[in-house]
């Protein structure tokens, strides 16, 4: 027998549920509208007004198509989750591209896409021209995309709309934040704000002051100090002005960059369980373990392989410039201190290729960071060498591998074969994303540079990423930020939802 | 009142860490550089 | 006849020495400093570019990002050629285009490793000024329009919310 509940269109709770979201975003656009407004700048603040109204009717309208899912009592389910988080990020990029279109900044529509999609990804490549006459206005929306796709917009969403909190858990999973912080997931949303909050006004205060000891005056070191928190945080790689860090020349700023960095790409729940008093989780993790270990090393094989070429001068400029670019990569940030063609013109193959696994390798689980993550590199790890020791022992023993993140878990097969297939959909996207750019001539190790960059969401850049890169590269590098932030799953279920919906659609006319 | 003494001081140990964590990797650079 | 001859000789000499005194010194695109980093390390080299953002003033020095068409660089001159210029570029101005000439450096010993030009001659080439702001009145009235249906839209989902 059918019940009520088999009958209910899953694209009703889609709708109204988006539309939740789509709202959650109009209402952030107040934050550049009221920034322009106190500045003076006009056009900006139309521009926003108007960015504004579409995001609030289309959210609106979404909602009401959904309304009867307010009514009943509808059992959100899985599918559900992951298609309301994909498809928000999609439906957002469009929007959220508008006021920078609006702007006249950008060569089309599809940079003006590129842009929103690498600020929510976090990524930070940059396809926006004349960053340096842009208003505050637009570079405040910048940077709060950054912060906020960091966080997860549905986190956002979750956090201040969402009233009910069943289908909330899914949608949050959707978005690939898949750490139960506390039972209620509501409570999990609005602990990573919390967290993220104390650091933002202790990290803007701290870049704000650096700023004005290094000679920027008062009122834009503020801003400055503000939009390179968030960029340092959300691990995104914005900066303000078009020469990234190497605008303030400033061994300080970019130490507290550093900092700031780290801290944002490590996982939320290490970040709950320190704050909770539980100090050790600090060294026992994998993650921060993992961490450690990786990027030590990257260190020290990128700054003995740069010695080896003199291409800097010494210790102090060998630390700005290259560990600073391998922890920039490794954390995915992407705030550099040299310009993109240096890398491809100064640092040698060996270099090169050290930055391009950092950024593969990427940082913590549940962070702002892309990349493969520690957790799965440290599970595939821990795997292989379980997988030895049971080759060498004795059969007849039983043998059990353990890892710790948050709390003690068992290192079983499923676990690290889930870790292994999204490691290898990541390995997929960035040699897909090689070939195509040496198919459109671009030397192999660029073309791999910048696919890691894109496939890690890290975003720097060797110089490929620029508003005459062919549309088809855009389109892929768009696509790959999407799927590598969201985690592949939200975005499958989202495909396979948009396939079975078609095949329904096209039975239909056979059936009757 | 106890909560947010905790917060208070997880979140110094955290930026301790990472100043700390930053630090070791300045100290093994200049080794590095020599 | 021999005051023209070393007239003659004076004025080419002149001419074939003046480049080295830096007088008629081609003015270098910023990206070709950073395509040709090793090449022009060391080197005295002439640039122009319009000077963005603000002055950042440390002690007796200041640094300046300066723009030109191909790329952006960082001059580090005197506080007082700093103080000369007017205009920053930024959203609301237009900045003063300098002229700077001095050492390019690929990986500046005293700077980090920051490649830079230590500007020795700094001189503004053209003026700067206030970039007034041209509102679209079509802008408005899509604005307005919005705003609107925004409201009704908006006092719709509160009366069916009853």
């Amino acid at each position: 027998m059918r019940t009520k509940k088999d009958k209910f269109p899953d694209i009703l709770i889609i709708s109204y549920y988006t539309g939740h979201v789509i709202l959650g975003i109009a209402f952030l656009m107040l934050i550049p509208a009221v920034t322009s407004l106190c500045l003076s700048e006009w056009n900006p603040l139309l521009d926003f007004i108007i960015s504004m109204n579409i995001a609030f009717i289309l959210g609106f309208i979404l909602m009401f198509i959904g309304w009867k899912t307010r009514d009943n009592m509808i059992y959100m389910q899985w599918k559900h989750g992951f298609v309301i988080a994909s498809l928000s990020w999609v439906l957002l990029m469009f929007l959220c591209a508008v006021p920078y279109m609006l702007s006249g900044h950008l060569k089309s529509f599809l940079d003006a896409c590129f842009d929103v999609m690498s600020g929510f990804t976090t990524t930070g490549l940059v396809l926006t021209q004349d960053l340096d006459h842009i208003s505050i206005g637009l570079n405040m929306w910048r940077h709060l995309l950054t912060f906020v796709g960091g966080q997860g917009m549905v986190v956002l969403a979750l956090s201040f709309l969402f009233r009910e909190t069943g289908g909330a858990y899914k949608i949050y999973v959707g978005e690939a934040k898949d750490i139960e912080l506390v039972p209620n997931v509501k409570g999990t949303a609005r602990i990573i704000w919390k967290i993220s909050i104390a650091y933002l006004i202790i990290g803007t205060t701290a870049l704000w002051v650096n700023g004005m000891m290094i000679g920027l005056k008062p009122l834009s070191a503020f801003f400055h100090g503000l939009f390179m928190f968030e960029s340092s945080w959300s691990t995104g790689g914005f900066a303000p002005m078009t020469q990234n860090m190497l605008f303030y020349h400033s061994f300080s700023y970019e130490v507290v960059t550093i900092i700031f960095f780290i801290l944002g790409s490590l996982n939320f729940g290490l970040h709950y369980a320190i704050w909770q008093g539980n100090k050790k989780e600090l060294v026992k993790n994998i993650e921060t373990r993992s961490f450690f270990i990786t990027t030590f090393l990257a260190c020290v094989l990128a700054v003995i392989g740069l010695a080896k070429l003199n291409v800097y001068p010494d210790a102090v400029a060998a630390f700005r410039k290259v560990v600073y670019h391998v922890l920039s990569a490794h954390t995915t940030t992407g705030l550099g201190t040299v310009y993109a063609r240096q890398f491809a013109l100064e640092w040698g193959d060996f270099g090169v290729v050290i930055l391009i696994i950092a950024m593969l390798i990427g940082g913590s689980a549940c962070s702002t960071a892309g990349g493969f993550k520690g957790l799965r590199v440290g599970i595939v790890f821990k795997g292989l060498l379980a997988d030895i020791r049971k080759l060498l022992s004795s059969e007849r023993r039983v043998l059990v591998f353990k890892f710790h993140h948050i709390k003690d878990h068992i290192l079983d097969d499923v676990l690290v074969r889930a870790s292994s297939i999204i490691i290898i959909c990541y390995m997929a996207l960035f040699a897909i994303g090689t070939a195509l750019g040496t198919y459109y001539g671009y030397p192999v190790l660029s073309a791999a540079f910048e696919a890691a960059s894109v496939t890690g969401n890290v975003g720097l850049s060797i110089g490929i990423t620029s508003a005459t890169m062919p549309a088809a590269l855009k389109i892929y590098y768009i696509i790959v930020m999407y799927l590598a932030r969201l985690e592949f799953l939200s975005v499958f279920a989202l495909i396979g939802y948009i396939i079975g919906g078609m095949k329904k659609l096209c039975q239909r006319p056979l059936q009757e | 009142m106890q909560d947010l003494k905790k917060n208070i001081s997880g979140l110094i140990i955290e930026l301790a860490s990472v100043g700390l964590f930053t630090a070791l990797l300045f100290a093994l650079n200049i080794v590095a550089m020599r | 006849m021999s005051k023209t001859f070393a007239g003659i000789i004076l004025i080419l000499a002149i001419a074939i020495f003046c480049p080295a005194i830096g007088y008629a010194q081609e003015i270098i695109p910023l990206n070709e400093l950073v395509e040709n980093g090793k090449a022009f390390d060391g080197k005295n080299v002439a640039v122009r570019g319009e000077a963005l953002g603000e002055a950042m003033e440390r002690g007796e020095y200041a640094w300046v990002n300066i723009s030109d068409p191909t790329n952006i660089m960082g001059v580090w001159m005197k506080k007082e050629d700093a103080e000369k210029i007017a205009f920053f570029g930024d959203y609301k101005h237009k900045g003063d285009i300098i002229k700077v000439s001095g050492a390019f450096h690929r990986a500046c010993a005293e700077h980090g490793g920051d490649m830079d030009i230590h500007g020795i001659a700094v001189e503004i080439a053209e003026q700067g000024h206030p970039v007034k702001e041209e509102v679209e009145t079509r802008k408005i009235v899509v604005g307005v329009v919005l705003t609107l249906i925004t409201l009704c839209v908006a006092g719709f989902y509160y009366k069916i919310k009853q």
